[in-house]
């Protein structure tokens, strides 16, 4: 189970060009939302970027689990592409942002009152949670459907890419 | 900025954040993910309030947005979940979440200080 010391320049230059290419996805999908005066448009396509991320990582990992592919391709693809299109930092930005803006209104009027506040902050980690959860559901929607079973008990360590 | 020289800049920072990502998960194994993301969200945060646009773009959605993934925790933990191993999947989604609200939070404010 010893890693080699490097991941290999055919990993990291498929890597990168997948970062690039799942980043720019995710932009085009993503970014141009919060323009259009909708903040609701924005969280609606940044949570179907990451769900539909999260299906696709679950699939290829299903795949390669029974098959074996080139090291590069499925490092291109799932550490690159689907890595790089779905983002954790933009959906915990969101959800600060989002709070910040309640705090600073409370702050600013006091009219909003103490338990609108702590509904906003409840309701931001209620969607959270929600989203963690459902992230979950369709990766294992994903793994199930290329084929990957669960090792069976005593060997837990096996099946990591 | 037009809009060509703009995605070829967050292009290229999405490419150093997945690599920045790898290299995390290679050398840091099996905590890589762990410090990933919450690096990243830090970065989301500093440039949110310390960089202005086009730049912040470039900071937030290539290179923050890069490092920083959510499909692989999902995979992570379903492979917990499908196991049997609900605590363990609850716990590795409690961590990645809390260090990353922590992280951005302190970004957004350091970022704010320096401006």
């Amino acid at each position: 189970m010893e890693r080699p010391r490097h991941p290999g320049w055919a990993v990291v230059g498929s890597v990168a060009a997948g970062g690039a290419l799942g980043t720019l996805l995710r932009w085009l999908l993503v970014a141009p939302a919060p323009e259009t005066g909708s903040p609701v448009a924005g969280w609606i396509s940044l949570g179907l970027v990451n769900l539909s991320g999260s299906l696709l990582l679950g699939l290829l990992a299903g795949i390669s689990s029974r098959r074996t592919l080139p090291r590069w391709l499925v490092a291109g693809l799932g550490v690159g592409v689907l890595g790089a299109y779905t983002s954790l930092s933009a959906v915990v930005l969101a959800a600060s942002v989002a709070t910040a803006f309640g705090l600073t209104g409370f702050i600013q009027t006091g009219s909003p009152g103490g338990i609108v506040l702590m509904t906003g902050l409840a309701g931001t980690l209620l969607a959270l949670a929600a989203g963690a959860t459902l992230g979950t559901a369709c990766a294992a929607a994903g793994l199930r459907l290329g084929g990957w079973s669960a090792p069976v008990a005593g060997n837990s360590s096996g099946g990591h890419p | 900025m037009t809009s060509l020289t703009m995605m070829l800049a967050l292009a290229l920072a999405g490419a150093v954040g997945a690599v920045l990502r790898l290299l995390a998960d290679h050398y840091l194994h099996p905590r890589g993910i762990l410090v990933a993301n919450a690096i990243g969200s830090f970065v989301a945060g500093l440039a949110t309030t310390g960089v202005s646009e086009p730049a912040q773009a470039i900071w937030v959605v290539g290179l923050a947005g890069a490092l920083t993934t959510f499909s692989t925790v999902s995979v992570s933990t379903a492979r917990d979940a499908l196991s049997g191993r609900f605590a363990a999947a609850v716990g590795s989604w409690s961590a990645h979440l809390a260090l990353a609200l922590v992280a951005v939070g302190l970004g957004l404010a350091t970022g704010g200080a320096f401006r």
